[in-house]
């Protein structure tokens, strides 16, 4: 558990953004891991099985609305003052991901932060690598029109998470 | 535009600063604890509600076999079934008096006293005669004379042990007594089932649209039903029991044959087919004294052949279909008459008269009188069906007989009365 907690700690950070959430996540999906234990052992690949446990768990729980929070409105952001470029750029990465649905995201931080082939990430998302092609694409698409355009995308409406 | 490596740094240093907090560890089991417990819960609730599912859908729906029934302990020789009907103490009181009028009899208890549309009224009584036999006596209305009650038969008590059911099927139960009622039509049967049958029918195989499938409703475990030009041996009379579940089905618990001998009746001698040569078959019929040539021999189906020679203990019948066996029929309800005769394995309708209501249709029932009746249509028998519509201007009509005549195991011989009530 200690070996594997900082990094998954970290995948989970970056599927929710926000540090609280993602302790809530791991510690989740690890007691889903403690409870199953006893199956697990026979596993081969519980690694593969653990983080499978997380995309589920994170994408139904963005399902709750309980859970997530939801916009109560739109938040028009005005033009931020370019004083520290690498915090900004940070910033502005993680509200773009934030901006991602769920299953975007997670093709998203499985395929480029997880460094998982398509067959790969297609197993722990549950379905077929062609929807893992898709859904990498998206949402790759949509972080470079950000990653590119930072100043142009303060004028769009900015959904917080 | 970040190529995916510069993705992947820019991931890795977003997430890079997140360090797990201290007592992580502890937090996991508890949760884990905390979600076994809610996952036995769960599992334990889900149980309960699918063993109570389970168990009322066993209590409201049936599944297998309906319970088999339960016999009423006898009543010393009698049957110990509880009397069926309204029980009128002054139909008992009539009923019992007719019955003492041919001999004193005791320990008179009550099997059936009730009102009946068809027959008005129909009270089965039980007790001991003079000699102490114990006896059975049904008793219907007279209509002839102001309902008066008559004694219809008077036969030994049945085994009360392994009776199911006690009927009379007769054409003589509307009139005084011996008498038939007015025809064909004026044929009833009666019967009462032990207690836990649900439904009483009768069948009769002389009328064309018996009754078949599952009867609508429970109508007791007493019946009285029309059964035009039927006999005993041609009516069958069926016990269903339902249980009180939904979707449960009837179960059959008995189907026997009907009971004769009224007064006046002809009686069936039963016997046991011992040998078959060609189209003849031996009957065994040890002690039958009324057996004569020329009698008829009938199935529940219909008419076997004729007795041709009585020896000991033992009666030869020609079959129907055996060369030069013919008799005087007609069809049922038209009323065409002819002669059917047998063709060596064939049966054949002839000497059909001509004229305008003189057609036979396929299917059309072919009866022969009885000749130990007392009528001509009263329990005519069934020879056979038409196998074609006759064809214009033909006078004849090939018949596809009723009886199975290659299953042939047990016949019952028609005999006249013989003046002997029900023994």
């Amino acid at each position: 558990m200690r070996a594997r907690y900082g990094p998954l700690l970290r995948t989970a950070y970056l599927l929710c953004g926000d540090r609280g959430r993602a302790e809530d996540l791991v510690q989740a999906t690890l007691a889903k891991t403690v409870v199953a234990w006893p199956r697990l052992q026979r596993s081969e690949n519980v690694d593969h099985y653990v983080r499978r446990i997380l995309i589920n768990t994170f994408v139904s729980w963005r399902r709750r609305r309980s859970w997530w929070e939801q916009p109560l409105g739109r938040l028009i952001e005005g033009p931020a003052p370019d004083e520290y470029a690498a915090v900004d750029q940070r910033d502005w990465l993680r509200r773009a991901l934030d901006a991602l649905p769920a299953r975007q995201r997670a093709a998203v931080v499985l395929r480029f932060y997880e460094d998982l082939s398509e067959q790969d990430a297609a197993r722990v998302l549950g379905c077929s690598v062609g929807t893992v092609k898709s859904l990498s694409s998206r949402g790759l698409q949509t972080l470079r029109r950000q990653w590119v355009e930072p100043g142009a995308a303060a004028e769009n409406e900015v959904r917080y998470a | 535009m970040p190529s995916p490596t510069e993705l992947h740094d820019s991931l890795a240093e977003l997430a890079e600063p997140v360090r797990p907090t201290d007592g992580y560890e502890g937090q996991v089991l508890r949760r884990a604890r905390r979600l076994r417990a809610r996952r036995r819960f769960a599992g334990a609730a889900a149980a309960a509600v699918c063993l109570a599912l389970v168990v009322t859908t066993l209590r409201l729906v049936a599944f297998g076999p309906a319970p088999q029934l339960t016999a009423s302990p006898p009543d010393g020789p009698f049957l110990g079934w509880p009397a069926v009907g309204e029980v009128d103490a002054d139909l008992l009181r009539e009923a019992t008096g007719v019955w003492n009028s041919a001999g004193p009899h005791t320990a008179v208890r009550a099997l059936v006293a009730a009102r009946d549309q068809l027959l008005h009224s129909v009270v089965v009584l039980q007790g001991y005669d003079q000699r102490n036999s114990p006896r059975l006596a049904f008793f219907t209305s007279d209509r002839t004379a102001g309902d008066a009650l008559r004694l219809r038969v008077d036969r030994p008590a049945p085994d009360p042990v392994t009776t199911r059911v006690v009927s009379l099927v007769s054409p003589r139960l509307t009139g005084p007594a011996g008498r038939a009622g007015d025809g064909f039509w004026d044929t009833y049967a009666i019967a009462v089932a032990m207690p836990g049958v649900s439904t009483v029918r009768v069948s009769t195989t002389t009328v064309d649209d018996e009754m078949r499938g599952d009867p609508d409703r429970a109508k007791g475990r007493f019946v009285v039903e029309a059964a035009p030009g039927a006999t005993a041996e041609t009516t069958t009379v069926t016990g269903l029991v339902r249980p009180a579940k939904l979707f449960a089905r009837w179960r059959t618990a008995f189907a026997v044959p009907g009971d004769g001998g009224a007064d006046g009746d002809a009686r069936g001698v039963r016997g046991k087919v011992v040998r078959r040569s060609g189209d003849q078959i031996v009957v065994a019929i040890p002690g039958a004294q009324a057996v004569r040539p020329g009698q008829l021999a009938v199935v529940a189906d219909g008419l076997v052949g004729r007795v041709s020679e009585v020896g000991r203990g033992e009666a030869t019948i020609a079959l129907i279909t055996s060369a030069g066996f013919t008799i005087p029929a007609h069809t049922n309800i038209s009323n065409v008459p002819g002669s059917v005769r047998g063709a060596g394995g064939k049966l054949v309708m002839e000497r059909i008269p001509a004229g305008d209501k003189m057609e036979i249709y396929e299917g059309n029932r072919v009866v022969v009188s009885d000749p130990a009746q007392r009528d001509d249509h009263l329990g005519a028998v069934t020879v056979g069906r038409a196998a074609a519509t006759k064809a214009t201007g033909a006078d004849s009509v090939e018949l596809t007989p009723a009886a199975d005549l290659a299953r042939l195991r047990e016949v019952s011989i028609m005999t006249p009365f013989d003046g002997r009530s029900g023994d």
